[in-house]
């Protein structure tokens, strides 16, 4: 077998910028994701905390906060950009090889889309 | 052909690896389970949305996330996330002084003690959330 490349052949990585998006979801996935388990999916829920924690009245004010809006879009977006990078890579180490044109549009353009949703959302959840 | 262009031609070696290699080594294991934590934060962050799109439904939709929420499968569910969640931790604080190294001087800042800061951060930043969460305005 013999491969023949051109110059044209060796593009630009775009690494540099989902390796940066990685970077800062990692450590907001490290800060911040264990206390925001524990407090909307664990404490309430086996009955540690009171349900009063999870009212609509007091979740809908942090939401319409701009600082809430903040946090909530940070942390979701750069979660999934973090996540899908790894599952991405991790994929490729299991053998299960998708062109790497494509995996950039399911994963890294997936999770654009997801955090799209979440901005429009949370217009959508007003000020 | 312009002189940009360079013709390369080459007989690639591909050494054969099963899809199980991980499997055959500890230390590989400890890297798939790391990379494998991510499944379970990405589940969460879309749970989280789920939670964003039912509180911008209005009440009544929020009310039934929040309800669903005690589903004895989605509790077992984030109790393995919290886990896993940890383990990035561990894992995540462990790599940071391999990639950043901190130098006055000659004088190079050990390893544990960059360890040890972002744990203090971890300590606090989680009191913070937990804090604000549970008792501002309950």
């Amino acid at each position: 077998m013999t491969i023949r490349k051109t110059a044209s052949d060796y593009s630009r990585s775009h690494e540099p910028i989902v390796w940066g998006l990685f970077s800062a979801g990692g450590v907001i996935v490290a800060f911040f994701i264990p206390a925001l388990i524990l407090l909307t999916s664990l404490l309430v829920q086996v009955g540690i905390a009171d349900e009063a924690v999870l009212s609509f009245d007091r979740v809908q004010s942090f939401a319409q906060a701009w600082w809430g809006k903040l946090f909530i879009l940070a942390v979701i977006a750069l979660s999934l950009y973090h996540t899908v990078h790894r599952i991405h890579h991790g994929l490729h180490d299991v053998h299960i090889h998708i062109p790497d044109s494509l995996a950039i549009i399911i994963f890294y353009g997936g999770a654009t889309v997801l955090s799209c949703l979440v901005f429009v959302w949370l217009l959508a959840i007003g000020w | 052909m312009s002189t940009s262009e360079k013709t390369i031609y080459r007989k690639p070696y591909v050494q054969n690896q099963s899809a199980s290699w991980w499997l055959k080594n500890k230390f590989y294991i400890w890297y798939m389970v790391r990379e494998g934590t991510a499944i379970f934060v990405f589940l969460y962050a879309l749970i989280l949305m789920l939670g964003l799109l039912r509180l911008a439904q209005g009440e009544a939709a929020w009310n039934a996330w929040v309800a669903s929420l005690s589903n004895p499968a989605y509790i077992v569910f984030h109790g393995i996330a919290l886990i896993a969640a940890m383990y990035h931790v561990h894992t995540f604080f462990k790599m940071f002084p391999k990639v950043i190294v901190i130098r006055f001087g000659n004088w190079k800042m050990p390893e544990s003690y960059l360890i040890a800061g972002q744990w203090v951060g971890f300590v606090v930043c989680t009191a913070v959330i937990l804090g604000i969460g549970l008792f501002v305005g309950v």
